[in-house]
């Protein structure tokens, strides 16, 4: 009996095996689910690596400090220690800081999609010579590291007075030198690239004007290219602490600048006031202030994961 | 419109030029003003004081000083320079095999690329600074497993402290994998199934199938990959040169000028290591279609064959012509 080994359906031999005929597959099933199982192993032991710190953090910002120094707690605590993240709230100012972090982030996030994705519309529909040298310079920006260039823009920010202000993140943002904003303008220069050529003359020979071919006919095809670019650039914004401190000075604090200080903040609040005595700035006061800070980038991403990795996986297909 | 007329054209560069001017001008302004300032600024001695900036010109000394006066900053640059040269493989190889094991029909796929995307949006310096001091970026157990030991204490000192720093911060480099495993993923469902098929006649294994027909497919990718990892490792906050470079500019013994000359030096560094990488696995043309002689010969005979058609095409109409009248 001659079978073909393609067509058989290895999982159901496994489960169903008995016959003699199936004995002689049975080996090279049992190395196929046996491989199968192997792969999920290696994805759920990767996966679980991945996560580590996450959970871990999870687990030691629940934990009160006898829990911490007992080496028989490991993942779970014996009691589940809110206080942590009462303190964290208080030390960290949560709800004040969270509100200036979104402002700091979204708005120069805004500006620089909305520049990046006129260049990339530019670089993509028209033809025009020097544009070579618009993409290597594109891609130059991206290697330069920001260390070379930030000491002469501090001085310049300062010149112009922007220094200490949120206009110190606008004012680049605006003229398309934002936070990796080369990385943006090659997105919306792929995505432009789809926009079928036919498309736009048509609108063009019905006598549309150019803002309204890229308002009414590219900008709704290249839309996930828009939302890709707003989200990863809010979400680098977010996370950006150095350019920040460098920039606003104590002017305006984000989260993970605040989590930089955190143990300092701690002990200066704790031994103000004389409620909170006995408490130290331990691990697990940390954690909860680490994932407070973490929460709201996590609740983002779960709410637009479907976006994000559309977004990159576009991006990736039709460019090289 | 009642303005002069320009050719479709000129009015196309026109306009793509207006497209780009924004960018342009705050690339003069942004980018190139202060690098040529930087680089100035590194053959100067800056100081701040009560009436601004004070620069006096001091020739070659901030580099002199950097690489012969500085105790710590050439070991740090040559850590930096190991360390990535380690580390950005790892990152690959490791995208690549999570790549390729989404790539196959796999359940729970999209839970799988959500998880392993996951640190990109959460990657920060604090954070991963807190992690780090807190030991979580490590695998429990690594550091004393005996025959880890027993590897570290026969390999010399400099290369055995690197591992340690690698297995020190083992989940970070696999954090910064995330946009790499996408990439790759998408470059790998792009290949056509066909080439697989007619391999697989051809007689060819699995492992084979790997290097012949999937590597070369992907190498593209992996180069914008390489590229990528070696920049957002080499700018993320935690990276020593950096840190050291920052703490260096406001103080007054070194000042800006200093930090310039560093800064220009690490940039320099940066370029010879991409350049390295690309010396290494560098865009091919030849990557996709075989060999390009025979890729050319190809080309030739399809031209060939067109033209004969056109030919014949063209005896086919006159002839017609001919009968008509």
């Amino acid at each position: 009996m001659k079978i073909n080994f393609h067509t058989i359906d290895w999982n159901a031999c496994q489960s169903t095996h008995g016959g003699i005929e199936m004995r002689k597959m049975n080996k090279q099933a049992f190395f196929r689910t046996g491989g199968r199982a192997l792969i999920y192993l290696f994805l759920i032991v990767t996966g679980f690596v991945f996560l580590y710190p996450l959970l871990k953090m999870l687990s030691m910002s629940m934990m009160s400090s006898e829990d911490l120094t007992n080496p028989l707690v490991i993942w779970i605590p014996y009691q589940v220690n809110w206080s942590n993240y009462s303190r964290a709230i208080l030390v960290l100012g949560y709800f004040e800081t969270l509100w200036t972090t979104i402002y700091v982030s979204v708005l120069p996030a805004l500006l620089q999609t909305l520049v990046c994705s006129i260049t990339g519309y530019g670089l993509a529909h028209y033809r025009f010579k020097g544009k070579g040298l618009i993409f290597g310079l594109v891609l130059a920006t991206f290697i330069i590291p920001t260390q070379i260039t930030m000491i002469p823009q501090f001085l310049m920010y300062r010149d112009l007075g922007i220094l200490y202000s949120l206009k110190a993140y606008l004012l680049p943002a605006v003229m398309g030198q934002g936070m990796r904003s080369s990385i943006f303008v090659l997105i919306f220069y792929l995505f432009f690239r789809q926009v079928p050529v036919s498309l736009t003359e048509a609108a063009e020979v019905d006598g549309a004007r150019q803002l309204v071919v890229f308002f009414k006919v590219a900008v709704p095809i290249a839309l996930p290219g828009f939302l890709i670019s707003f989200l990863l650039s809010t979400v680098w914004y977010w996370n950006e602490t150095y350019l920040g401190s460098l920039y606003f000075g104590a002017e305006i604090k984000t989260l993970p600048m605040k989590l930089e200080n955190f143990v300092d903040t701690f002990n200066k609040m704790v031994s103000a006031s004389e409620s909170q005595a006995g408490a130290t700035a331990n691990e697990s006061v940390q954690m909860a202030g680490t994932f407070l800070i973490i929460l709201p980038l996590l609740i983002l991403y779960f709410i637009t994961q479907k976006y994000f990795i559309e977004g990159i996986e576009k991006t990736g297909i039709t460019g090289e | 419109m009642k303005k002069k007329k320009l050719t479709k054209p000129a009015r196309d560069a026109l306009r793509g030029w207006l497209c780009c001017l924004p960018w342009l001008a705050g690339f003069v302004i942004f980018t190139m003003y202060p690098i040529f300032s930087t680089l100035r600024m590194s053959f100067e001695s800056v100081v701040i004081s009560a009436e601004g900036l004070v620069t006096t010109p001091v020739g070659g000394d901030n580099y002199r000083r950097v690489f012969l006066a500085d105790v710590t900053f050439p070991g740090i640059l040559i850590d930096y320079v190991g360390s990535i040269v380690l580390e950005v493989p790892i990152v690959i190889v490791f995208s690549l095999i999570i790549a390729l094991i989404l790539s196959k029909e796999i359940t729970g796929k999209g839970f799988f690329r959500t998880l392993f995307f996951l640190p990109v949006i959460i990657i920060s310096g604090p954070i991963i600074e807190k992690f780090i001091d807190m030991g979580l970026m490590t695998i429990q157990g690594a550091q004393s497993n005996p025959i880890l030991l027993g590897v570290l204490e026969v390999l010399p000192g400099s290369v055995s402290e690197l591992l340690l720093k690698l297995i020190d911060s083992f989940v970070m480099i696999l954090w910064f994998s995330g946009v790499q495993i996408l990439l790759l993923l998408s470059a790998l469902q792009k290949i056509d199934g066909a080439m697989y098929e007619a391999a697989h006649i051809d007689g060819a294994s699995g492992w084979e199938c790997f290097w012949k027909v999937t590597l070369p497919n992907v190498r593209n990718m992996i180069v914008i990959c390489l590229i990528y990892t070696i920049v957002t490792i080499s700018t993320f906050d935690t990276n020593t040169v950096i840190t050291t470079i920052q703490d260096n500019m406001f103080q007054t013994s070194r000042g800006m000028g200093y930090a310039s000359a560093q800064a220009w030096v690490y940039f320099l560094v940066l370029v010879l290591v991409i350049g390295f990488f690309m010396l290494l696995y560098g865009p091919r043309n030849e990557a996709v279609y075989g060999t390009t002689k025979l890729a050319k010969l190809e080309l030739k005979r399809a031209k060939k064959l067109k033209k004969q058609q056109e030919r014949e095409l063209k005896k086919l109409y006159r002839e017609s012509r001919r009968y008509q009248v």
